[in-house]
């Protein structure tokens, strides 16, 4: 048997798991107990498809197969256009069309030709260039993707970039996001140096603050990330 | 001591769902049973707190889809068949449990909920659901705002404003033609909010003041406010921002320590329409094969006891008061921690989705208006909206919220997760194309060419609700949700299809305003680039 993330898996109805394994395989899993069901489910899907957001989203959403339309929809409408939405602080859903001129164009011209992401950092003063973050090399085949974004500049877009023969070249640019630090990833300084009263008032303003996210028993609630450097930056709520 | 402020909101939503004719579906049942069993027992509840010289204040959002809704004629003839067949079933009811009076008096009081939102439906509001909430606002009982037209999740159209501009200047134009006069606040829906909106809302929102936030629109921000979310900020565009109390309003939303969870409160999942044979139910449900809800709920929650105790009124009700004195003493507990750390009184933000009064909750009209007794008797603390409050401390730190959301993990989330994310680009596709459309014939003079690009901007507006996302993300009715983006879409490229080639086909025209007759006076001009 594989090494599943098997407490997910256990967390699930009997329903689901019995879909889960019908949906992939021939098997009628009706007679499988419920340790059968799991292994079925594990021998059936590789490891990392297991742990892939989109099997947790398969999970969540068992009846996604109805949602036909969606998965027939165009991937490429006839245009090159390059989009981003923020999902939280640190992911972001991008997804692109190229033309299918545009596209024949490139490859007419090199057929080695190759497209990327580019992460731009925004120059926010005259005087500063724009900075590229990170690029990711994706393929002709693909998009869309989620994006991890380690740290989230201030003003920031994603461009979708062409490679024929040796050249980079800008395509298509998204909207430019003005994004606000969050305060605790901040670097910015306080403009006026803290007193131990006033340090001691905000603490206590920030632990009533950071209440919505605690239970009744003064339990954290909410699974977030933020909340988790929040915490190992400042420690806990309760004190 | 001067009184600390409770200002709290309801907020009432729903997609907009209109059947054809020779329709009928479930999601339709949706409108009937939040009408019978949430805003009829609410408009009745703050009447008979008017009766009581009770002074309270409550903010109500009703969004315009929801608007549209209630004044629609044909809904609520649909409405009254609806309630007509739950009668006729609570007869049968009555007839079949006349040997068991327990259960007996839980179906008469239920047959009872219907026999009275029909007579008053006919009687008294003269076939007008939205004319009692007119009525108390009004009388300024209740203070009634908007939100963007269709529910549109604000954060993920940040690069559409178009689409944000449309959304408010469409709101405002349905509650100015039915509340006379402009909202004095805003809702953003599911509080999503992202730091440039301010701005936009600004331009558009006319004589609205304030909104809503999460809390974590202050918290996670830059700095924080002096006064923490327990006043509100003023935002760099000169609108007040309030932030929510997550915490006190924990103590109903929480799924597992709330209050509506508890064991003597009627159990929502437990309905004949599950629980009897179908022979005898089946008329009564749209799906024979797979049961569904009737209305008519017998037991209560009872813990997790495979075998449900029969609900009883008297017992719920009496924990309706030890709940309504509890949710009131954390408030005043939370009060005074926070008292000396500012320098005013502090206000509890709290917002509750309206359709958990009653329908999901069945005693939380029953509590919310304990709730409002007690603050009335309270010398501690007193209910305010948002426009009260601003009137009585209008100073507040300017202050930049951050991007948030009331959503699952604070952010956008429920809107992007592996399945539902596609359909942003067909979205956003048609958004363009609508854009194009209305900007190429901004100058346009015929008037039938004008209600097409008309038509563009009413299904681009109901394309965005975020009611098809999340029912993608929770898998409710996903099909159906499939269907209205589809419906939508294909209207939009239609309408391209049309204007582009100068080919117009008045019939299919009417046919797709009479379909969803929402927004009449919609002006696509709201969508042009400037």
């Amino acid at each position: 048997m594989k090494s599943a993330p098997n407490h997910r898996l256990e967390a699930l109805d009997r329903h689901t798991l019995e879909l889960l394994v019908k949906r992939d395989s021939d098997v009628d899993p009706s007679s499988y107990t419920d340790d059968e069901l799991i292994d079925a489910v594990c021998e059936i899907y590789p490891n990392d498809v297991l742990s892939s957001i989109d099997f947790a989203n398969k999970i969540g959403n068992k009846d996604t197969d109805s949602l036909s339309c969606f998965n027939k929809a165009p991937l490429y409408f006839n245009r090159t256009s390059i989009d981003l939405v923020l999902r939280d602080l640190h992911w972001c859903y991008v997804f692109w069309s190229i033309s299918p001129t545009k596209n024949a164009e490139m490859l007419e011209q090199d057929s080695q030709a190759s497209i990327y992401l580019n992460f731009i950092k925004k120059a926010r003063k005259k005087e500063e260039r724009d900075e590229i973050v990170f690029s990711v090399d994706v393929s002709f085949q693909e998009s869309e993707r989620n994006i991890y974004l380690p740290e989230i500049p201030s003003s920031f877009a994603v461009v979708l970039m062409e490679r024929v023969n040796g050249k980079e070249t800008m395509i298509a640019t998204s909207y430019i996001y003005n994004f606000q630090e969050p305060f605790f990833l901040s670097e910015k300084k306080p403009a006026t140096k803290p007193t131990k009263k006033s340090i001691k008032e905000k603490e206590d303003l920030n632990n009533l603050f950071f209440a919505p996210l605690v239970n009744q028993d003064g339990y954290l609630v909410v699974d977030n990330p933020v909340l988790d450097r929040y915490f190992k930056e400042y420690g806990g709520v309760n004190e | 001591m001067s009184k600390s402020f409770v200002n709290l909101t309801l907020n009432a939503h729903l997609p907009y769902i209109r059947p054809l004719e020779d329709e009928r579906f479930l999601e339709e049942d949706w409108y009937y049973e939040a009408v019978v069993e949430s805003y009829l027992p609410l408009v009745r509840m703050f009447n008979k707190l008017i009766k009581d010289n009770v002074s309270f204040r409550i903010t109500l959002v009703l969004s315009p889809s929801l608007v549209e809704m209630m004044k629609d004629r044909f809904l609520t003839d649909r409405l009254l068949e609806y309630i007509d067949s739950h009668i006729e079933l609570g007869e049968k009811e009555l007839k079949r449990l006349k040997n068991e009076p327990k259960v007996y008096k839980v179906a008469e009081e239920i047959l009872e909920m219907y026999k009275l939102a029909k007579k008053e439906i006919e009687e008294e509001y003269n076939y007008n659901i939205l004319s009692p909430f007119q009525t108390l606002n009004e009388d300024q009982k209740i203070e009634i705002i908007t939100t963007a037209s269709t529910y549109a999740f604000l954060p993920l159209y940040e690069s559409k404003p178009s689409l944000l501009t449309s959304s408010f200047v469409t709101a405002m134009k349905v509650h100015f033609d039915n509340f006379k006069g402009y909202p004095s606040g805003l809702w953003l829906p599911e509080c999503g909010y992202f730091p440039t909106l301010d701005a936009i809302l600004k331009k558009d929102v006319l004589e609205s003041k304030y909104f809503t936030l999460s809390s974590t629109a202050f918290s996670f921000s830059e700095s924080y406010p002096k006064r923490g979310n327990y006043a509100p900020v003023k935002t760099p565009s000169g609108l007040y921002a309030f932030a929510l109390d997550g915490a006190l309003m924990s103590f109903v939303n929480s799924s597992l320590t709330g209050y509506p969870g508890d064991d003597d409160y009627r159990e929502f999942y437990r309905d004949i329409g599950y629980d009897l044979p179908r022979n005898y139910v089946g008329k009564y449900l749209h799906n024979k094969e797979h049961g569904g809800f009737t209305g008519y709920k017998y037991y209560a929650v009872s813990g997790k006891k495979a075998e449900k105790d029969i609900y009883e009124r008297d017992k719920a009700m009496y924990k309706v008061k030890l709940h309504s004195e509890n949710f009131i003493s954390n408030i005043i507990e939370k009060k005074n921690k926070v008292q000396p750390l500012i320098d005013r009184p502090p206000i509890f933000n709290l917002a509750f989705d309206a359709e958990l009064f009653g329908h999901w909750w069945k005693e939380g009209v029953d509590w919310l208006e304990s709730v409002l007794r007690l603050i009335d008797k309270s010398d501690e603390l007193k209910t305010v909206t948002g426009s009260d409050y601003i009137k009585e401390y209008p100073e507040a730190e300017v202050f930049s919220p951050t991007f948030s959301s009331l959503a699952d993990g604070t952010y956008s989330y429920p809107y992007l997760d592996g399945n539902n994310n596609k359909i942003q680009r067909l979205i956003f596709n048609a958004l363009d194309k609508v854009q194009d459309l209305t900007t190429r014939f901004r100058t346009e003079i015929n008037s039938v060419k004008l209600r097409y690009l008309n038509q563009a901007v009413r299904d681009a507006l109901l394309l965005c609700a975020s009611d098809w996302p999340k029912i993608l993300h929770n898998n409710s009715c996903p099909s159906y949700a499939e269907k209205r983006i589809n419906e939508h879409l294909t209207n939009i490229d239609k309408i391209c299809e049309l204007l582009s080639h100068n080919k117009l086909e008045t019939s299919w025209l009417v046919k797709a305003e009479r379909h969803y007759p929402v927004f009449e006076g919609i002006d696509f001009k709201v969508f042009t680039l400037d």
